[in-house]
């Protein structure tokens, strides 16, 4: 019985020592595990990205376009404003002159009564 | 299996293990290297969606502001339209007003010419600037 003691002392110092290695595999076993499963969610999500990212540029290609065309028409607007201003700017001037001439017109026509009245004086005199 | 036998059966799994240990250590490695490449991309493509959401926010509200422009230029175009349209309601009897003054003119340097010949000392002229109109 005396004599079994140390073997089995040394089975179980050896089985302490087996269990270091099986305790670190098990351990790196498991971040293995969460490693790949965060790695398979990492790469899902970057797919998802991906998707994502697609739409967005489609969706910022059609909004650039679309403001595009909206410049487009304001400057059409812009021009056109502009013509019809520096036309509205024309009719004002003629507008100007033709209240000029009806300021001359009026003036001709006291001008032209006053002379109508001494008219009998003066073939009278002569 | 004699004791010698069980202690190189014991050594030979205790240096498997180690191997194995060491292998399962440089997997580790490599997979965290692995996944840190990857949140690496993933960092980039979230950017790229956070700058291209701003960028889309951005057009989208330079639309708006454009939209909002072309209504101003809209309102400025009737305006204007309306104001033309009053000066050309004006200016159409314009041709009718310079044909009078045309005959006005004539009637009035007729008179004129009249009554210099008949009053030289111009005693019939009315008082003020009474002169020839110029056509």
């Amino acid at each position: 019985m005396n004599s079994h003691r140390p073997t089995i002392a040394l089975l179980f110092m050896a089985c302490a020592v087996l269990l270091i290695p099986v305790i670190q595999c098990s351990v790196f076993l498991v971040n293995i595990w969460r490693l790949e499963t965060r790695i398979v969610q990492t790469k899902q999500q970057n797919e998802d990205l991906l998707q994502e990212i697609g739409a967005l540029r489609s969706k910022e290609a059609t909004g650039i376009a679309e403001a595009a065309r909206k410049l487009g028409e304001l400057d059409g607007r812009v021009t056109r404003n502009e013509k019809l201003h520096v036309k509205t700017e024309e009719a004002d001037k003629k507008l100007l002159v033709v209240k000029s001439l009806t300021g001359e017109y009026r003036s001709i026509v006291r001008q032209l009564d006053q002379l109508k009245q001494r008219l009998p004086e003066l073939s009278s005199g002569l | 299996m004699n004791s010698r036998q069980s202690w190189i059966g014991f050594g030979v799994l205790f240096l498997a293990l180690m191997v194995y240990s060491s292998f399962l250590r440089q997997r580790e490695d490599s997979l965290k290297l692995e996944l840190e490449a990857h949140q690496l991309v993933q960092k980039g493509r979230r950017d790229m969606q956070a700058s291209l959401k701003y960028d889309i926010e951005r057009v989208e509200k330079l639309a708006v502001d454009i939209v909002a422009e072309l209504h101003d230029e809209e309102a400025n175009f009737k305006t204007l339209n309306e104001t033309l349209e009053n000066i050309q309601i004006k200016l159409n009897g314009a041709e009718e007003l310079e044909k009078a003054v045309a005959e006005l003119q004539k009637e009035f340097n007729d008179l004129l010419e009249v009554i210099k010949l008949t009053d030289p000392k111009n005693r019939l002229l009315p008082k003020g600037p009474v002169n020839e109109v110029s056509k």
